[in-house]
């Protein structure tokens, strides 16, 4: 696939309903429903809307982590990290921990470049 | 998740839309530099502003939008990226049934809160809005989620059209900013596990990790998700 032409378009409109849809569907169909019920309660599937957002946290840090090199890069971004997944844990709110993840990363890689 | 507790209902002063923009707040600000991000990875790809802007307007899926960016690059067939898009939003599924006891009844109001209905505004949303009055939820939802759409579309617009001089003025900014996204995704799984879910995630992690190192980013998702999966054990046997 490339930028121009239809083919764009067409996946970025499938995506788009496509997206629409997993949101709205649930909606749609009958509160009662056992399908959807079991989905958002004990069912191995239970562990499907976690154990994507894994993979994908997998799909975005890794290679980010094999890019780096030396100490002056690993600290900032082992310490962002590890700052997000407490803040994560401890506020439950993942836009704070979003900013909290960033702050960190961004004083350390100032100091850690100001130490270099 | 962590069920909440449930809890008195709140005054809203200001109003319930305003009470939604301020649960929105944190949302907000994390959002604005993965968008802008987001525009920044957009141009560089090869893409026009306008499909840039677009993309966010109309996909509003942040994880499906970096995973087009990058199709595009590896130059990956449409049909690929529209089922990848479809396996990693299979997740959004699950955020109906777990609200729908505390959304408004009416199903055009329902359907309207869908489109907005992202992993962070679901998360905000399943966490405070029993403390919301029923009677005013529709309003509070409506805006919690139009904030949220709305900064996604104003920080891609910045990162389409100031992004450039961003990086040239303020290149460390960019890098911070850039780091915005790995936080964004560790956050939500920090935040998804629960106990039962722990070894999934665990095991979603370890085998998500061994494909990206070997270079397999898209099947890293998809293998991710599978062992998440295989390692859930039925809630009795779990507990």
């Amino acid at each position: 696939m490339t930028g121009s032409g239809l083919e764009f378009w067409v996946a970025v409109v499938a995506m788009a309903v496509i997206t629409y849809l997993t949101r709205a569907l649930p909606f749609l169909l009958s509160a009662r429903s056992r399908l959807l019920r079991r989905l958002a309660e004990g069912s191995s599937l239970a562990a499907l809307g976690p154990a994507l957002l894994a993979g994908i946290a997998a799909a975005v840090i890794v290679p980010d982590i094999m890019a780096l090199r030396g100490w002056p890069q690993w600290l900032p971004y082992a310490g962002g990290l590890l700052a997000t997944a407490l803040a994560a844990r401890r506020l439950g709110n993942a836009g704070v921990a979003v900013i909290a993840g960033v702050a960190v990363y961004g004083v350390l890689l100032a100091l850690a470049r100001h130490a270099g | 998740m962590n069920r909440p507790s449930p809890a008195p209902h709140l005054a809203l002063p200001g109003g319930a839309g305003l009470a939604g923009l301020r649960a929105c707040l944190p949302v907000m600000i994390g959002y604005f530099p993965v968008a802008v991000t987001f525009g920044i990875a957009g141009l560089a790809t090869g893409l026009s502003p306008l499909q840039v802007v677009l993309i966010s307007m109309l996909v509003y899926a942040g994880a499906s939008q970096f995973l087009l960016l990058a199709s595009i690059k590896a130059g990956t067939p449409w049909l690929w990226v529209v089922a990848l898009c479809s396996l990693l939003n299979a997740r959004h599924l699950l955020y109906g049934p777990l609200l729908s006891r505390m959304l408004p009844q009416r199903l055009r109001s329902r359907l309207k809160i869908a489109f907005l209905l992202t992993d962070e505004v679901f998360a905000t949303a399943f966490s405070r809005i029993e403390q919301v009055a029923p009677a005013h939820r529709n309003r509070w939802m409506t805006l919690l989620g139009l904030g949220a759409w709305l900064t996604w579309i104003a920080g891609t617009a910045v990162g389409v059209y100031a992004g450039d001089g961003l990086e040239r003025h303020y290149p460390m900014l960019s890098q911070v900013m850039r780091f915005a996204l790995p936080a964004l995704f560790l956050a939500l799984v920090c935040q998804s596990t629960t106990r039962v879910l722990r070894w999934p995630v665990m095991a979603a992690l370890a085998v998500g990790a061994a494909f990206a190192a070997s270079g397999h980013t898209t099947l890293a998702i998809l293998a991710g998700a599978v062992a998440g999966c295989v390692c859930q054990r039925p809630r009795k046997e779990a507990v």
